[in-house]
């Protein structure tokens, strides 16, 4: 009953403060800048830049289909080649010399580029090259673990960001906000006038974290309806982001009973907030996933939006979001027992 | 104005800052990043394809790895368990005398094409006949460093103008500045006083993290130029967040909307195509990051570098005369 007691007196606190009008807000600008700032088709893989220097390999190209594949495209010379370059941090350029029965290639890198990718490249360039002299992959060869996927199903590059910015706003957000709700009391000495009531450190902290679960699920609804309408899985989006709001929070207020201030603690709230988005690096960069990123709680709570959001993306695996559980009540414990600490301390 | 009183005031915060340990704070947070920057950076480097195959097929297992990273497993059922975790491995193995793809099956088109490319690679050695020569830009700092320096450099000034912020809050909340109100300090005094410690760190910044990133061929001059300039962006949001919040939480809820603000054209400026980029031409941020990007790229030369530099002026002076008339009625209650 006390727990519910101080949830309402969060949600009147946060209501006056204009949080749930700037949780609108927030929702209602992330759709704006979704649908007219980022465009819907955009291709952030290598593109490779053609340069053809003999007519007679001009010619078969324009007899072949290259000039339909969305990642090449055609410049007719060597300055309007470097200047597509320059243009683009993640495009080669592909110089073309002699005639069809010994042509030489020359690849321009941008000069960053590992032995790893100028390989690949070079596979990549010599396969369009090579076209039908290859031998074909026969369908046996193929198998695919949920079956395939739909091309046309594909996920529009500004929706794309949906999963990002639930993580962002939704999940995280109360990670900056109850480093606010902290400090506020804490120089109000509210904490330290709670410990005479006889109400308990978890009931308050509890509070403080569902109320941020709260705002983090109404920005989740909010946007995701704006941006999928009814596609999404709001049941299993609900629960993403309940746990890892549940999770953030904690962190955060473990993170927050080191400080005195928020000007103190600015540092830490940057530190924690970079270091909990960096699994969009793999979300953006597929296959890149190395262990110091999938260690994150984030990492899977990020592909389960994912999944939650664009289910005809294939089904997710949410049992991940058990360990995420876990771990945010292992927080919060910690959390709760810091604070304990504290009013011992002051009582002394 | 007096340059001891200024001096003063730089002096008192610096002394504060370092008492409760925010100074350190603050410095220490963007060398991290760096670090963290420069460790990621051969990672994301490549083109970042990881592979599972059979720990016994060591000629699919050598010649996968000159693509990609490889994880060996020891069964196929082990194989499909890999493959079916949150991210994107591919397996690749062969079974009696062909190469065999096992997908999740969401991967994105790009992935499922190259792995095919691959496969046939294996299967009919693709690149047998063909000669290939290799020349390149002479762009050799990989764009996840060159994004690292700008963001490092730019939430540096940022984080520098939020603590300048906050002060304000903190001092409002405290009674500190009735207390500053019945002393002879200028409210021009106390601006610039305290907008020096916002103004240094960040310079301390960008000088490490060229360090640490190991870019030996920066022009200083021009780095030096750019990060002061740059200051002077988060020090007018930071003294606009401390004037007009009047609690620590309307101040988280401004530095949201303004940090949003700030580093959006960044992070979208480095996603994005260059015919977009015309939609961040309002933000000082977005040109900060463009003159930082191209000093890191060494392709910038000093006309180009005025031009831009001129862009960060313009933006930061047409942001501060929007915001003037607010700036100023929240220091009348500051100090006359």
């Amino acid at each position: 009953m006390r727990l519910f007691t101080n949830i309402s007196k969060e949600i009147i606190l946060g209501w006056r403060s204009h949080f749930f009008l700037l949780t609108v807000m927030l929702a209602v600008a992330y759709f704006l800048l979704m649908t007219f700032l980022i465009p819907e088709d955009l291709s952030t893989s290598t593109q490779l830049i053609l340069l053809t220097e003999s007519e007679e390999i001009a010619r078969a190209i324009e007899a072949s289909d290259l000039n339909s594949k969305s990642s090449l495209s055609f410049v007719n010379s060597r300055d309007e080649l470097y200047e597509s370059l320059n243009r683009s941090f993640n495009s080669v350029g592909v110089i073309m010399r002699g005639d069809t029965a010994s042509p030489s290639f020359e690849l321009v890198f941008q000069g960053h580029e590992d032995t790893k990718t100028r390989e690949l490249v070079k596979l990549v360039v010599a396969h369009l090259l090579n076209g039908s002299d290859d031998q074909p992959i026969s369908s046996n060869s193929v198998q695919y673990l949920q079956g395939k996927q739909d091309d046309g199903l594909d996920i529009p590059f500004n929706k794309s960001f949906l999963p990002i910015f639930l993580m962002f706003e939704a999940v995280m957000m109360g990670m900056i906000m109850v480093f606010a709700m902290v400090f506020s009391e804490k120089s109000q000495k509210t904490l330290d006038a709670f410990a005479v009531t006889p109400g308990r450190v978890w009931e308050y902290l509890g509070a403080k974290v569902i109320f941020l679960m709260i705002l983090g699920i109404v920005f989740a609804i909010i946007l995701t309806a704006l941006t999928v309408g009814l596609q999404a899985k709001y049941l299993q989006l609900v629960l993403i982001v309940s746990v890892g709001s549940f999770l953030s929070t904690s962190v955060s207020l473990i993170a927050a009973s080191f400080y005195e201030n928020l000007s103190q603690s600015m540092a830490a709230i940057l530190t924690l907030t970079v270091i909990f988005s960096l699994p969009i690096l793999s979300y953006y960069l597929e296959g890149f996933s190395p262990w110091y990123l999938r260690i994150l709680p984030t990492f899977p709570i990020l592909f389960s939006l994912q999944g939650a959001v664009f289910p005809h993306q294939g089904s997710t695996d949410i049992s991940y979001m058990i360990l995420v559980a876990v771990e945010a009540v292992l927080a919060f414990v910690i959390a709760v027992n810091l604070y304990k600490l504290r009013i011992r301390r002051v009582r002394m | 104005m007096r340059m001891k009183r200024i001096l003063n005031v730089f002096r008192i915060d610096t002394i504060n800052g370092v008492r409760d340990k925010m100074v350190i704070y603050i410095l220490v947070a963007p060398i991290i990043f760096s670090f963290f920057f420069r460790i990621i950076a051969p990672d994301f480097q490549s083109l970042s394809l990881s592979f599972v195959t059979l720990k016994d097929q060591k000629a699919t297992l050598e010649a996968l790895e000159k693509f990609g990273s490889v994880e060996p497993v020891s069964s196929e059922a082990e194989m499909k368990e890999r493959v079916g975790r949150s991210d994107d491995s591919v397996a690749i193995y062969k079974k009696g005398e062909s190469f065999n793809l096992f997908l999740q099956g969401n991967e994105s088109e790009e992935i499922e094409e190259i792995a095919k490319i691959i496969l046939t690679g294996l299967q009919s050695d693709t690149m047998r006949h063909i000669d290939f020569k290799e020349s390149d830009q002479g762009r050799f700092v990989a764009p996840v460093t060159v994004f690292g320096f700008t963001f490092v450099v730019i939430i540096s000034f940022v984080l520098g103008g939020m603590v300048i912020g906050f002060n304000i809050i903190e001092e409002k909340e405290s009674g500190a500045m009735r207390a500053l109100m019945v002393t002879p300090i200028k409210k021009s005094e106390l601006i610039l006083g305290r907008s020096i410690l916002g103004i240094i760190i960040p310079l301390i910044h960008s000088f490490l993290a060229v360090l640490i990133l190991d870019l030996p061929t920066m022009d200083y001059l021009k780095l030096i130029i750019v990060t002061i300039l740059s200051s002077i962006i988060g020090i007018v949001v930071g003294f606009l967040i401390g004037v007009i919040s009047s609690s620590q939480m309307s101040g988280i809820a401004n530095m949201k909307v303004s940090g949003w603000l700030l580093l959006m054209p960044v992070i979208l400026g480095f996603i994005l195509p260059e015919r977009l980029h015309f939609i961040f031409f309002w933000s000082p941020t977005y040109w900060s990051f463009v003159v930082l990007k191209d000093i890191v790229n060494r392709s910038i030369n000093w006309s180009s570098f005025a031009i831009q530099i001129l862009w960060i002026c313009l933006t930061t002076a047409t942001l501060f005369l929007l915001m003037m008339s607010r700036i100023k009625k929240g220091l009348q209650t500051y100090l006359n």
